[in-house]
């Protein structure tokens, strides 16, 4: 019942919005240059989806985007758990990791191309570093917050260092790593827009807006920009779920 | 077997004030299969006594056996059954109870079989896959004994663990727990604030001192065995209890003493 009441309150805001946006474009800004209207919109997707540019551009951009997510998730679990586990360890990464994560990452970007090329290695390599640093911090603070009373449990029943970090502080810290992982895509899906920007793809989501916005072609710019959403959205819902499936027993997201 | 403290003292060190005593000179010993129950008023140092025999508290002096053999640190022989909500959420029923086993590095069919054997002991048969959070507070208590018992110790420590639970669901689980302790007759040091209860399970029960805690003194419950709640009708439970009472009055009474120097 809860979940039918707000999935149509999504749904309405939804229509509503589009309805508004519609008639503000029609009636308002009367200039599609300035703000196409959404059946614009719509229609130049059609079009792109029709002669098979747009999902040529999405597997490009999903591609990099998956290898480099999946690679820079794994890379902050592993450097969260290192610098979780160990307090010296920690007190000499952490200003590095603050600094990483605080930095604007992406105008590293032409740097990256100079290193790995301009085809997808330097694309990969932006959006991993986009997503670690997010993760670290957030499975840091999973593992430090380990319930106290659990790490007494595991020590007074035997466990080794060993077993209480994997059996007791990564699985206490799950939330926190997904949650991580949730801001990190958020920054992922902005990285596609950089990397391509800079990155003399021949393919891809971001290409396909820094075209689109090159000759004002604004209805196909939002075509890209809700592509990327979509995705983004995608893939948050996708870690909801599985910390839902994963952590039943948190009845909230800790983020 | 047989758990002996001799002597004990615990300090506890605070910024900027002298360190604070805690325990001092605590001696007591429980028999082997014998239980024994501390109560104390609050503050006593109750648990920190059992936090050291579970090697869960540096001591500052003296010393803890259990079969003659001295208990240094987390100790194989020794189990400790936490306050509630100690369980680990993402584990199930029989995950928590195989826990002990799985970091002993048991062999995983003997830990199945153990496993199963606890959760029937325990009256948890068929909610083996369940998880903490889709129990009762009673049932969560009934796995948090089972994963203690699991690892078959010698000695079992109780810290209070019923007192979240409700009247009822309280009484029950001293039922449960002595029927419990008929099956796996454990050398027992039981922790509450509730004389009731300390009279109702124990063999023995020893009253501390306000902090710094020591034992003042040891009451033998003279209630027979097997115990059902009708011994709680009793005119010795009665007397015990008011006895009990009465002493722990007078002992909040008597002002605070000072630690002696080691």
């Amino acid at each position: 019942m809860g979940g039918v009441v707000r999935f149509a309150r999504m749904a309405l805001s939804g229509i509503v919005g589009i309805i508004v946006w519609q008639v503000w474009a029609t009636f308002v800004v009367r200039n599609p240059l300035f703000l196409p209207a959404p059946y614009a919109v719509l229609r130049s997707a059609i079009e792109v989806a029709r002669s098979g540019e747009l999902l040529g551009n999405i597997l490009v951009s999903l591609s990099y985007f998956a290898v480099g997510s999946a690679a820079g998730f794994l890379g902050g679990v592993f450097l969260g758990v290192f610098l979780g586990a160990s307090q010296a360890v920690a007190e000499y990464i952490d200003p590095w990791v603050s600094a990483a994560y605080t930095a604007p990452l992406v105008a590293l970007t032409p740097l990256l191309i100079i290193w790995f090329g301009i085809g997808l290695w330097s694309k990969t390599v932006i959006i991993a570093l986009l997503v670690i640093f997010p993760v670290t911090i957030g499975t840091v603070a999973g593992i430090r917050s380990t319930d106290q009373t659990l790490l007494e449990v595991a020590r007074s029943l035997g466990a080794n260092r060993a077993d209480t970090l994997r059996k007791v502080m990564v699985p206490w810290a799950l939330s926190f790593i997904l949650s991580g992982a949730r801001i990190g895509v958020g920054r992922g899906v902005i990285g596609i827009f950089v990397a391509e920007l800079f990155g003399g793809a021949s393919k891809g989501i971001g290409l396909m807006i820094n075209n689109a916005a090159q000759v004002f072609n604004t209805p196909l710019l939002f075509v890209g920009i809700i592509v990327l959403a979509v995705m983004g959205i995608g893939v948050t819902t996708l870690l909801r779920f599985l910390e839902r499936r994963m952590a039943p027993w948190r009845t909230q997201s800790v983020v | 077997m047989k758990l002996r403290v001799e002597n004990l003292q615990v300090m506890f060190d605070r910024a900027g004030d002298p360190p604070l005593t805690v325990l001092d000179r605590v001696d007591l010993e429980v028999q082997p299969a014998e239980f024994v129950s501390v109560v104390g008023p609050s503050g006593c140092g109750k648990t920190t006594l059992l936090r050291c025999l579970g090697g869960l508290q540096a001591v500052r002096a003296g010393r803890i056996t259990v079969a003659d053999r001295p208990v240094a640190g987390v100790d194989h022989r020794v189990a400790m059954v936490f306050q509630s909500d100690s369980l680990f959420p993402w584990r199930t029923v029989a995950g928590n109870i195989a826990f002990g086993l799985e970091v002993r590095r048991h062999p995983k069919a003997r830990t199945a079989r153990t496993v199963n054997e606890l959760v029937g002991l325990v009256g948890l048969a068929g909610f083996e896959r369940a998880y903490p959070h889709q129990l009762s507070g009673g049932m969560r208590q009934r796995v948090n004994l089972a994963r203690a018992l699991a690892v078959d110790p010698e000695v079992l420590l109780m810290d209070e663990p019923f007192s979240s639970l409700d009247m009822q669901t309280r009484e029950a689980m001293q039922l449960e727990l002595l029927r419990i302790w008929s099956h796996r007759r454990k050398t027992v040091l039981f922790v509450t604030h509730q004389i009731e209860e300390a009279v109702f399970l124990s063999d023995r029960v020893l009253l501390m001192s306000r902090r710094p805690g020591l034992i003042r003194k040891e009451i033998t419950v003279s209630l027979g065995r097997p115990r059902n709640s009708r011994a709680r009708h009793t005119p010795e439970f009665h007397a015990l209890v008011d006895g009990l009472a009465e002493l722990l009055s007078q002992e909040l009474a008597t002002p605070q003493r000072a630690a002696v120097e080691p």
